[in-house]
């Protein structure tokens, strides 16, 4: 598996994962917050009290 | 021009080897604090 490094330059590598990731991270959040059970985390009062 | 090292990145056996260990510590770090965080998520509104 290490040998992915003699193809792939580490610097560009690093930084299109980093870049993927991040856009991963970023749009699977916004996809929950549009959902109907999970969007609703930043206007509910902190919902710790189990109903 | 070639590289010096003769593979296509540049790095040597040897460096590639050592970065390995160290991208795939911060890999597992990711993982880690992802599976943390779903599961308190699951905790707090489970999906299935």
């Amino acid at each position: 598996m290490w040998r992915i490094w003699l193809l792939f330059d580490p610097r560009r590598a690093l930084i299109g994962i980093l870049a993927f990731a991040f856009a991963m991270v970023l749009v699977n959040h916004f996809v929950q917050l549009s959902t109907e059970r999970y969007g609703s985390w930043l206007n509910e009062p902190a919902a710790m009290s189990t109903q | 021009m070639a590289s010096e090292k003769g593979t296509l990145s540049g790095l040597s056996p040897q460096e590639a080897q050592e970065l390995h260990k160290y991208f795939m510590q911060g890999f597992l770090g990711f993982v880690a604090l992802t599976l943390v965080a779903h599961i308190l998520i699951w905790m707090w509104r489970p999906w299935f």
